[in-house]
């Protein structure tokens, strides 16, 4: 059990690097995708191809690696190596003068990017018309096996992480107690943190925020609305979760194809920030680009390619099938304080208040208008500003 | 014989020059990923190791011209058919010519990820047994490409094993000038077989299935009750495909995901389809690299996935598996069943339980039952001499015997 003193970190990719992607992006041969009829969903067989031609005339022409680097770097990054495994992550320290801690998880296929624009929101919401006494200290890691984090040898899962995020925090950092938050793996990531690293259980994590349905009771849905719910997440599993069974199972073949092809791998996950967004516009129309620019898509994607870690990242969903799934043992739940936040187009939705209370000690449950899978990214300030009440929340005493 | 009503153009493939050095170019460009410590045994998916040394032979050692003048050894022949909705289909099919006078004519059709290649060790031991040595009978050979495969062509939009086997009866009809016809198949075209002899059971005489797609309506009253020697298997069964379905669950709800990765690498599409000859193929698994290359030279795997590259049908080989659950043709209505007399003969695959006899019967007419002692899901390239045998027993033992 080692760790080691966090070394600053700046991204700093190579031009060769670069150069060899975009060649490939280049002389892609575009090809034939199934008909679709006129009016009807492009997205319905996967990636659009329009979409996928537009975004790549874009990704040559116009998108400008260097100024996402600057942007990626506008913020501290450190590695420390915890048991030989490295870890990236930003910290920013918060305004006032007994700021909390706390630390946020991005998920697959995210990164770190997902969390830049509330970052200053976070951390110095004086900035922003708030209370400077509200800031917190921001850290916010690259998991394992993704970006600029080291590869594991084998696949970790959420569980393995959360352990090495509460020695990342207390060890490393200091900070002997921390609330945490995530999306995606991230609530995964964060839900372990609150069950296994409370201070009950010799832990620091004290509250939980939680915008996704990661770490599950051992409950049955009983009322109707849960019932519903179920019925619902089980269709939704049925036409959407093919990526996770793939990934979960067989990561290795999935990866060559996608390690190979710089638009292979942009199909596999811009699809995914096509399904899980809130694309509505104000006109009335869906599209991707309503949830996000092609500039945010790309910069997102490059941090895999760059880091060569598509692979890698997919190791995570084999590392939860090994580790034994996300379930909470039975007649147990979280008992920190929880916060809920229930964007209205996550794919993956919360089942009512109820059946969510049964697996968290629920002190804040937030529904939102607008916003979907990736919300920090989507809707930052309202993301950043449900974060920072229950921070508050927290601080208060509130239980 | 009735009137052939649509011409076949002859065919021969002929790769360009410069689709050739295009697949070595990105074949040296290729960048491989990482690989989880323990994988040796496939247990993540295709082996890194394996990757390395296939993909090192593909770009320096592969003689694509020399593969291409084998599959250029029998005719073969291009026929254009317009279906119900109008969408013409260019079907490709090796078409030999049986000895003797009165041949049976054999329509046999791969699957994925397979291509009509997966019977050229077979075409000639079945046109010409006695060139072998063999008794009859003597088989004319239909290998047809299937729709979106190889050399046929791509559909606008995904068609299912139903639509495909009305192609292949007017095929074998209107193109060849058959009244009555056998048929042989595995995989994926097990289920366009099966169809067939739902669908034209008059001109079918008889079929022999290396695996038996059909499921029966459980609930009908004509069903028996489920035994526990069946309910063990399908137990067995559904348990091992949770381990390796991902490939179909992709496939069958967002092909377009995987596409652009296995359009633009050939490593990629290696690696996508490499994993099924692992799993499926009687591979010796104790040292798994040289039970692979071993089973699946180099030179025959690398020729099946230089089809789907330089035909560019990855894409659409793949989206058979959106389009044939969306037409439901895999599910028998309640008291329907294949009349036709079929011989099953299953290939052994290292973790699966050998199927009920008692399950194939309530689907299908079995005439012949075999369980094989060695040779996997692509039995006609593992084992082309004991398969060629086994057909041949088959319809002779089923007292087809005669084309006519």
């Amino acid at each position: 059990m080692t760790a080691t003193t966090p070394t600053p970190f700046t991204i700093a990719v190579p031009q060769g690097k670069l150069d060899a992607i975009l060649a490939k992006v280049r002389a892609y041969e575009w090809h034939d995708m199934p008909e679709i009829a006129p009016g009807g969903n492009r997205w319905a067989y996967g990636a659009d191809m329009d979409y996928m031609k537009e975004l790549c005339a874009y990704w040559v022409e116009k998108f400008d690696w260097r100024a996402a680097e600057k942007k990626l770097n506008a913020f501290p990054q450190f590695h420390a190596e915890l048991d030989g495994l490295k870890i990236h992550f930003i910290h920013v320290k918060g305004s006032g003068t007994k700021p909390e801690n706390l630390i946020l998880t991005h998920g697959w296929p995210g990164s770190v990017f997902e969390f830049y624009d509330v970052i200053d929101r976070l951390a110095h919401p004086e900035k922003f018309g708030g209370n400077v006494e509200d800031g917190v200290n921001v850290v916010i890691p690259s998991l394992p096996g993704y970006a600029f984090s080291g590869k594991p040898k084998t696949p970790l899962g959420p569980k393995a992480t959360a352990a090495l995020w509460d020695r990342l925090m207390r060890e490393v950092l200091g900070y002997d107690t921390y609330i945490a938050q995530g999306g995606d793996w991230g609530s995964v990531v964060s839900g372990w943190l609150a069950y296994n690293h409370s201070p009950a259980k010799g832990g620091g994590c004290k509250a939980v925020h939680l915008n996704m349905w990661g770490v599950r009771p051992s409950v049955l849905p009983e009322t109707d609305a849960e019932k519903q719910w179920a019925a619902g997440a089980a269709m939704v599993v049925e036409l959407e979760s093919a990526y996770l069974r793939l990934q979960m199972t067989k990561p290795q073949t999935l990866s060559y194809g996608m390690m190979d092809s710089p638009v292979g791998a942009a199909a596999w996950i811009i699809e995914k920030f096509h399904g899980w967004s809130d694309r509505r516009g104000a006109d009335g129309h869906e599209h991707i680009e309503n949830a996000f620019t092609k500039d945010q898509l790309l910069t997102n994607l490059m941090i895999y390619l760059v880091t060569d870690t598509f692979g890698t990242a997919t190791w995570f969903y084999r590392g939860m099938m090994e580790e034994g799934g996300t379930n909470m043992a039975p007649d147990t739940k979280v008992e920190v304080p929880t916060g809920i936040a229930n964007f209205p187009k996550e794919f993956l939705t919360f089942p009512p208040r109820s059946m969510v209370e049964k697996g968290y000690n629920i002190i804040r449950w937030s529904d939102f208008e607008k916003g979907g899978h990736f919300a920090a990214l989507e809707t930052g300030e309202v993301f950043a500003n449900d974060v920072l009440a229950f921070v508050s929340q927290v601080k208060g005493g509130a239980a | 014989m009735t009137d052939r009503l649509i011409p076949a153009d002859p065919f021969t493939i002929a790769v360009s020059d410069s689709e050739i050095d295009d697949l070595k170019r990105r074949l040296a460009a290729t960048r491989l990923p990482n690989e989880p410590l323990g994988n040796e045994h496939w247990d993540y998916g295709t082996n890194l190791s394996y990757m390395e040394k296939l993909l090192a032979y593909w770009r320096d050692e592969f003689d694509w011209r020399a593969q291409e003048k084998s599959l250029n050894r029998f005719p073969q022949y291009r026929a254009t058919l317009k279906d119900e909705d109008g969408e013409e289909h260019t079907i490709h099919f090796i078409y030999e010519r049986g000895s003797g006078d009165n041949p049976v004519p054999l329509i046999m059709t791969h699957g994925w990820p397979s291509t009509f290649r997966e019977f050229l060790d077979v075409v000639d031991p079945l046109a010409h047994p006695e060139k072998y040595g063999r008794e009859g009978p003597a088989f004319d050979v239909i290998v047809p490409s299937l729709v979106g495969y190889g050399f046929s062509s791509i559909p606008r939009k995904p068609i299912g094993p139903a639509r495909i086997a009305d192609l292949w009866h007017r095929l074998m009809t209107e193109v060849l000038g058959y009244e009555r016809y056998a048929a042989e198949a595995g995989d994926w075209g097990s289920f366009v077989t099966s169809r067939l002899a739902l669908q034209h059971a008059d001109s079918v005489t008889g079929i022999h299935l290396t695996m038996l797609p059909l499921r029966p309506s459980l609930k009908h009253e004509s069903q028996p009750p489920v035994s526990e020697e069946e309910a063990h298997w399908i137990a067995t069964m559904q348990k091992w495909w949770r381990q390796e379905e991902g490939y179909r669950s992709i496939q069958s709800t967002k092909p377009m995901a995987l596409a652009f990765g296995v359009m633009d690498s050939p490593a990629g599409l290696a690696g996508w389809l490499a994993d099924k000859y692992y799993r499926l193929g009687d591979t010796d698994k104790t040292d798994t690299m040289k039970g692979m290359i071993q089973r699946f030279p180099f030179d025959v795997i690398l020729t099946q996935f230089s089809i789907y590259w330089f035909t560019g049908t990855i894409n659409s080989a793949n989206t058979l598996y959106k389009a044939g659950p969306a037409e439901g043709s895999a599910l028998l209505r309640p008291g329907e069943k294949v009349t036709v007399p079929t011989a099953y003969s299953e290939y052994p695959i290292d973790v699966l339980p050998e199927t009920p006899r008692s399950w194939a019967e309530r689907s299908y007419n079995i005439a012949r039952w075999r369980m094989m002692d060695r040779g996997g899901h692509f039995a006609a390239m593992e084992e082309p001499e004991l398969f060629a045998d086994d057909v041949r027993d088959a319809f002779r033992e089923m007292g087809i015997t005669q084309g006519r």
